[in-house]
């Protein structure tokens, strides 16, 4: 292996990894399962990485990725014997055109970074019992009825309740963003 | 949007469907409300990246935080504790204290520079320390062992450098700055306080008064000591009341009896610690490490090349500085506590490459001192030498090449002028490492599962019998559940074997595991294989040792074959 050859894979690895949070993102919005989803993501950023001589560089990564996501997808849902959420063509190509956009963004280098510590501080503004709520589902990834048993609630509640936290979340980081620019 | 759904309504049943919770009515739903509203699919992108930062989020705190015991939330859920202390702020009119402005305390402390092992524990909760963190009180700093912390305040001069393992307790309000020393030691540089307002240490045995000094204030389970290094303090024993006066270079101590002592701070160097110059962690078996030592630089795992470096352990354990002098005759005074020492030269922690190849000695003569300036009260100066070995000098076989007074010669190629280049200087190369079924997995890895994930690969094709290489890996742990066996195989034969368990979970840890591959295995191929559960994985790397000229530093790449598909 030549250190060429070394430094050229180091920087597809970089790239690719750098391309995993909004891939998963847009896994899971067609999978609606997160462990399924990572599993997905794993296995197209491989074949990315297998297949990357035959990439064609007038095609976006972005785009790219996409394509081999969709066809895992496709496998997945034919394994399952289920039908995704999304299906007509016009839904399909709207969520890709959201997710090209968003993938723009995602790629500045300190993106992560930034939005953790964003989160970081905004998870003040939630009450120590939302907090608490949002680390048993993400932390302990613990499913509503559960999250309801533990914190003496209905698991319509713990629904709404988790819905409005992130709604709030969201708006702060929003307020957040805005402010910086 | 749908008529027969609230804005509210379609987010629970996104976030459901994304959570993997949605029923089949709920789905048909779902699928029925995309059909028909294309913002649907917007919704559902911009919900799925909010799960993903979230789960990343969490993961987050949970390695930084370490486990949580099963069963156990963070939130104590006891509403009796809350009824009695609601009605006992409500009594003495309280609530005003709790209220968020009341939190900002005299001199707005901040963090202003941390290590990654220092949390905050604020309300029950432990949150990693991040730099800027304003401080509230009550709030609680843990520095871990390898960590230190400063805390600043705003409106002043005032800098708290907290030293390894110590914790303080912040308690200042409105009549002043006031910190309780929990264990451990703080070098305290406090400017000049307002009048009536004094700045208070204090522990569980005594309390300093600070107008405007510096001083160091140390605790632990038997005495309180403050050492004053700039003008002068009092400190009163919580016990006895009693009050004892510290002039700068004197230091005074207080018992648990409440007995006070006093004397002249005459510091001394009381041992060494090899230490990664990167996180300034103990490397293992060398805490401490004792002079005249011999380091088996093959039996180190440093993620960068050459980076380590030379604590010095001092008593008090913070000292004003030590003056560290080259054998050479150069010098340099340490500051900031703890004094880590470099053992390359001009002023970074590099090995010399050049003495590595010359020689591989340094040797280092510290001073350690109490108070700067014309009062300046020396310690007695504490000669170390630490001597590099690099024993496996593979490529050129057994017997072959020597060490000779800090050279190396080889007969085979006697007046030549050879480099070495020990794996502390490798500049190994990242191999991709293929899971089983031959899919490869990139970078650094989470494996957030519960059950066993194995990862194999074969390495190479051609890898050369008798020569000794070393698979090296750095691994987290998550929790008690998270564990790591790591094994080299030569078909069916395991070559070398190691396991990692809990409960070393939270820190990064390096292994480094030796094999050798056995004659009339040419060409037959070595595969490691990683049985992985709930752990991150990373800085997968193949070594070996080998020779190459004078002045071709660059040119001997880890040579570990080509098959990596």
């Amino acid at each position: 292996m030549t250190e060429d050859n070394s430094s050229n894979n180091e920087l597809q690895l970089a790239l690719l990894e750098q391309n995993r949070q909004w891939l998963l993102a847009y896994i899971l919005s067609l999978t609606g399962h997160y462990g399924d989803s990572e599993d997905m993501v794993q296995d197209v950023l491989i074949t990315a990485l297998e297949q990357q001589d035959r990439f064609d560089q007038v095609v976006p990564v972005g785009a790219w990725l996409r394509g081999i996501a969709r066809n895992k997808i496709r496998e997945y849902w034919r394994r399952n014997q289920r039908e995704p959420v999304l299906v007509s063509s016009e839904v399909l190509e709207r969520l890709e055109q959201v997710v090209a956009n968003h993938e723009n963004q995602a790629l500045a280098p300190d993106y992560k970074k930034r939005r953790l510590q964003m989160l970081r501080s905004c998870m003040e503004r939630l009450t120590e019992r939302t907090r608490e709520m949002l680390r048993l589902r993400y932390q302990e990834g613990r499913r509503s009825q559960e999250i309801g048993q533990c914190l003496k609630m209905a698991v319509a509640s713990v629904d709404m309740a988790m819905s409005r936290a992130r709604k709030l979340l969201r708006a702060c980081m929003a307020e957040r963003i805005e402010h910086v620019e | 949007m749908s008529n027969k759904h609230t804005h509210d309504g379609i987010n629970v049943l996104i976030l459901r469907y994304l959570a993997g919770e949605a029923t089949e009515n709920e789905m048909d739903e779902l699928r029925d409300l995309a059909e028909h509203d294309t913002t649907v699919a917007e919704c559902l992108f911009q919900d799925a990246c909010q799960e993903v930062e979230l789960y990343d989020y969490f993961q987050e705190m949970k390695v930084s935080a370490g486990p949580v015991q099963s069963g156990q939330t963070a939130w104590p859920v006891k509403k009796t504790v809350f009824a009695f202390a609601a009605s006992v702020a409500f009594i003495f009119g309280l609530f005003a204290l709790l209220s968020p402005d009341s939190r900002l305390i005299q001199g707005n402390p901040i963090i202003s520079d941390v290590d990654s092992g220092v949390m905050i524990v604020r309300r029950g909760r432990k949150i990693p320390a991040t730099e800027n963190m304003t401080l509230t009180r009550n709030d609680i700093i843990e520095v871990s062992a390898a960590g230190v912390a400063r805390i600043r305040y705003l409106d002043e001069e005032t800098i708290l450098v907290l030293q390894p393992c110590a914790s303080i307790q912040i308690l200042s309000d409105k009549s002043g700055k006031c910190i309780k020393l929990i264990h451990g030691n703080i070098h305290a540089t406090v400017a000049r306080q307002p009048v009536g307002k004094p700045m208070r240490v204090l522990s569980e045995d005594g309390v300093v008064e600070v107008m405007g000094t510096r001083l160091v204030f140390g605790t632990d389970d038997h005495v309180t000591r403050v050492d004053t290094l700039e003008g002068s303090v009092a400190l009163v024993s919580e016990k006895s009341g009693e009050k004892q006066v510290v002039k700068a270079g004197d230091y005074a101590q207080v018992d648990k009896q409440g007995i006070l002592t006093a004397g002249t701070t005459v510091p001394r160097v009381v041992d060494f610690t090899l230490v990664y110059a990167d996180t300034h962690d103990p490397i293992p078996g060398y805490d401490p490490v004792p002079d005249m030592v011999t380091v088996d630089m093959t039996s180190l795992y440093i993620k960068r090349p050459g980076r380590i470096a030379c604590r010095i352990n001092t008593e008090p354990a913070v000292i004003d500085g030590v003056t560290v002098q080259w054998s050479g005759g150069g010098r340099r005074v340490l500051n900031d506590c703890p004094f880590i020492m470099p053992l390359g030269k001009d002023n970074d922690y590099y090995l010399p490459q050049d003495s590595i190849r010359r020689t591989t000695g340094w040797s280092r003569t510290v001073t350690p001192f109490s108070v700067s300036g014309s009062n300046r009260i020396e310690g007695l100066p504490r000669y170390f030498h630490i001597t590099v070995h690099a024993p496996e000098i593979e490529g050129i076989g057994p017997g072959e090449l020597k060490v000779i007074n800090g050279s190396f010669e080889s007969p085979a190629v006697t007046g030549q002028d050879w480099a070495f280049r020990t794996p502390i200087g490798w500049s190994a190369t990242r191999i991709p490492i293929i899971r089983a079924g031959g899919q490869p997995f990139v970078g650094k890895q989470s494996f957030f599962k519960q059950k066993p994930l194995t990862l194999s690969q074969d390495l190479w094709g051609d890898a050369e019998p008798g020569r000794r290489y070393w698979l090296r890996f750095a691994v987290r742990l998550i929790d008690e559940k998270s564990s790591v066996v790591a094994r080299v195989f030569s078909g069916s034969e395991i070559l070398a074997v190691t396991e990692v368990h809990y409960p070393d979970a939270g820190q990064w840890k390096a292994f480094s595991l030796p094999f050798t591959v056995p004659e009339g295995r040419q060409g037959q191929g070595v595969r490691i294989a990683f049985d992985l559960v709930n752990v991150e994985l990373d800085g997968v790397q193949v070594e070996h040792c080998s020779l190459s000229r004078k002045n071709s530093w660059s040119s001997q790449s880890t040579d570990v074959g080509g098959v990596f598909e």
